[in-house]
């Protein structure tokens, strides 16, 4: 891939591909780790793309395969290190927001179990559709649905009235 | 405020730290550098390896006799033990092993062994054959013993009684040990 289309791609998305990796990542390091490894398969990539939302698309579906890639390995999902158990992480010092309404809601979504979780991002956030999130995940519409189901659930469950019945 | 907007307002107040923008941007460039260097690296290695190889496995066929690689085998002489190098030599696939014994009288007494591949223990049956040629290039005598070996049996060591080199009636014996 040409340099300047690069930098036009990482200046257009970068945010997005983080915002993600934040939504999966345990720690800032991971999310860096997924970002850095997601722009660097749009650098070996060779064939190009048809469009703008292709490029979209392609990004969101490499940064979720990314971050499943990383937490399903053996010491990721095994190992805790010293203050990184679920149990040990306050969300209170969470420093990527600020706000403590922000800090709950990130909170519950990233202990949405991760299937549920891409599906409740691309579709809260990004605004896609079930059908657009089935093409994107490479899942059938119906399971895209169950997933937004069952995410509705956990978060109303876990947000209580801070999250409103649909 | 619905659920959509509060995702929002929450996940736009987030951006990607100007260092990670900065590691973004630097990708190609790192990346390309160290798998440039890597392969460089790797290629290296395995030159240096390969001629390596090459050379000390040279070094140990050639040490001791400059043109073959050489083991050890006990043989008795006339109820005298004592250990003997065997030289082996390769002809196409098979591998030639021979024990030089000097006899009293100045002759010599070649032992050959025979061999598809070269035993690590010398597990060898052995088959006397008077005035048996050894080979090619070999200092022989009228007294010639042929190893042959066998996968079956195992001989650990080799008696040789010279009784009357210059006549060739000796006699050989096979201890077998197994």
């Amino acid at each position: 891939m040409e340099k300047t289309q690069y930098e036009r791609i990482v200046a257009e998305y970068l945010d997005m591909v983080y915002k993600i990796a934040v939504s999966y990542a345990k720690n800032a390091t991971d999310a860096d780790d997924i970002v850095q490894q997601t722009f660097y398969k749009l650098l070996i990539r060779k064939s190009g793309f048809k469009d703008e939302e292709h490029i979209k698309r392609w990004l969101i579906r490499v940064c979720i395969n990314e971050c499943n890639s990383l937490f399903s390995g053996f010491w990721r999902r095994n190992v805790h290190l010293f203050g990184q158990r679920e149990g040990d992480r306050e969300t209170s010092e969470d420093p990527l927001f600020e706000a403590q309404e922000s800090r709950v809601l990130h909170e519950a979504v990233r202990k949405l179990p991760g299937k549920c979780r891409s599906v409740i991002y691309l579709f809260y956030y990004e605004g896609y559709r079930t059908q657009e999130i089935a093409e994107i995940l490479h899942i059938r519409e119906a399971t895209a649905r169950t997933r937004l189901v069952r995410g509705r659930k956990i978060l109303k469950e876990e947000l209580k009235e801070a999250w409103d019945y649909e | 405020m619905n659920n959509a907007e509060k995702f929002k307002r929450i996940y736009d107040e987030l951006h990607a730290p100007e260092d990670l923008l900065g590691k973004v941007m630097d990708l190609k460039m790192e990346k390309s550098e160290f798998k440039t260097r890597n392969v460089i690296k790797a290629a290296v290695c395995a030159l240096a390896v390969t001629i390596g190889t090459f050379v000390a496995g040279n070094g140990i066929c050639y040490a001791a006799t400059g043109e073959s690689l050489v083991t050890k085998i006990k043989v008795v002489i006339n109820g005298e033990e004592t250990e003997k190098d065997v030289q082996w030599t390769q002809n196409g696939d098979a591998f030639h092993g021979e024990i030089v014994i000097p006899s009293e009288d100045g002759a010599s007494v070649t032992v050959l062994t025979v061999s598809d591949d070269i035993p690590e223990n010398m597990n060898v049956s052995m088959e006397y054959q008077e005035g048996e040629s050894v080979g090619e290039g070999d200092a022989v005598t009228e007294d010639t013993v042929i190893l042959e070996v066998s996968e079956d049996e195992s001989v650990n060591s080799v008696t040789v009684e010279k009784k009357d080199v210059v006549s060739g009636n000796s006699s050989v014996n096979v201890d077998e040990e197994k």
